[in-house]
């Protein structure tokens, strides 16, 4: 299992760049802008959040099983025509191919990769990126480590030459599209199962949320963003009506040489509030996705 | 306005080696993210990238959010010309729940175990107060715990 953890990883750093905010507005996908402003200039505060493989991996520890359905169906790709709806999806079919590497449904990574790199052109993100994992994906079919060196170096070359070329607006969409999908497939398993973890893993995104918030604020003079922050927002809305208790399972590491951090809380979320927040994240999901 | 032949050609050097170091400084980003990645082993990269550049001594924050149930690894990854990093972990708090300066170790990574989903602020500061200025990176290792019961109750 940790093999395919680390080969989604690598992949999913489309879903998980951080942001500093450091762009006024978004460049054109071919042109190449000569300056920048340093982190450090405007006070260096850097916000990320977890990546879709790190909510899936906490899914699956609690028992959770695939579910195809779940998935934004691949042949979807012929929709997203602007470079806001391409930008959010690359977000939500990285999130899919990483579920699906997770639970090794190979024909499925298959349509995801596929439609991954596809995006990727698309955007301009580095005009040799897709092709090229590509070909050295073909070459090294066979070999979980070489696959996972070519993504994650992939990965890595692609979010600098999002940072390089200031298109950190594209890099924050990428990211909200990854959550939006993790979302969708946590609150919806939450609900059809009633699993506690499962729904403790959706109250955890209390904390996300507010970091994704700040992340896109720093982007709102754009029309679209400004449009999603706002949904994001309401979602947020219901996050903070939420009550934080003392977690009574608490636990602590068995490793006496690893620190434990944290004050073992958690938050509580009724049915109605569960029920409200799926609501919300459907109707964005299918706004954007559909 | 018009300029000389020479003063073109002046511009549009200069314009070529601005564009030079430009790309310079990612490519530079580019290889201490990637080495910081490497450094993760035997932990999983979470995924993400957050990277700074450190300027002028000054100190750079970057907020992160984990989860309830993993253990993480911190590893810190800087170029040779903003030397040093130390590097401060606060929690939601702002309580100081690690500083790699503390046991004299300058550790460049801290792993710990994570008891409860929440917001982390990692600080890191050049060690030495100079005007250098370069590409810090901040990677996430996580591990799911090894044995189906892995923990225990408090």
């Amino acid at each position: 299992m940790l093999k395919a953890f680390s080969i989604i990883v690598a992949i999913v750093f489309f879903t998980s760049c951080g942001d500093s905010g450091k762009e006024s507005n978004e460049m054109p996908v071919d042109s190449i802008k000569s300056s920048t402003v340093s982190d450090a200039d405007l006070g260096s505060k850097l916000y990320n959040i977890p990546s879709p493989i790190e909510t899936f991996t906490i899914l699956k520890m609690s028992g959770a099983k695939f579910d195809k359905s779940l998935l934004n169906a691949a042949n979807n790709i012929g929709k997203y025509v602007s470079i806001y709806s391409k930008s959010i999806n690359l977000g939500v079919y990285s999130a899919d191919l990483s579920f699906c590497l997770l639970y090794k449904e190979n024909q499925d990574v298959n349509f995801y990769l596929k439609n991954v790199n596809e995006l990727t052109t698309s955007l301009g993100i580095d005009g040799d990126f897709a092709q090229l994992v590509s070909q050295r994906l073909k070459a090294n079919a066979n070999n979980s480590d070489s696959i996972l060196q070519i993504v994650s170096d992939a990965s890595v070359d692609a979010y600098v030459y999002l940072k390089e070329n200031q298109r950190n607006s594209t890099s924050v969409l990428i990211t909200a599209g990854g959550w939006l999908e993790a979302m969708h497939f946590i609150i919806k398993m939450a609900e059809t199962t009633q699993n506690k973890d499962i729904i403790s893993l959706v109250a955890s995104q209390k904390n996300v949320i507010k970091n994704l918030v700040i992340m896109l604020s720093k982007f709102e003079s754009d029309a679209e963003i400004a449009s999603l922050l706002t949904e994001i927002k309401d979602i947020s809305a219901i996050y903070e009506t939420l009550k934080e208790s003392k977690d009574k399972s608490a636990v602590a590491s068995i490793d006496k040489k690893i620190v434990s951090i944290g004050n073992n809380k958690s938050y509580e979320i009724s049915k109605e509030e569960l029920s409200a927040i799926r609501e919300k994240i459907e109707l964005l999901r299918n706004k954007l996705t559909i | 306005m018009k300029f000389s032949v020479r003063t073109s050609m002046f511009i549009f050097a200069l314009f070529i080696l601005f564009f030079s170091m430009h790309t310079a400084v990612f490519a530079q980003c580019k290889t201490v993210i990637k080495t910081g990645i490497k450094k993760l082993a035997p932990y999983t990269h979470n995924g993400q990238i957050n990277n700074v550049n450190i300027k002028n001594g000054k100190v750079a924050e970057i907020h992160l959010s984990f989860y309830k149930g993993l253990y993480y690894k911190l590893q810190i990854s800087s170029e040779k010309s903003v030397g040093k990093i130390s590097f401060r972990v606060l929690d939601e708090n702002n309580v100081e729940v690690y500083n790699s300066m503390a046991k004299d170790d300058n550790a460049e990574f801290w792993n710990f175990y994570s008891n409860s989903a929440q917001d982390l602020i990692i600080e890191l500061k050049p060690e030495n107060n100079t005007d250098s200025e370069g590409c810090v990176a901040v990677l996430v290792g996580m591990q799911i715990p090894k044995s189906n019961n892995p923990i225990r109750n408090l």
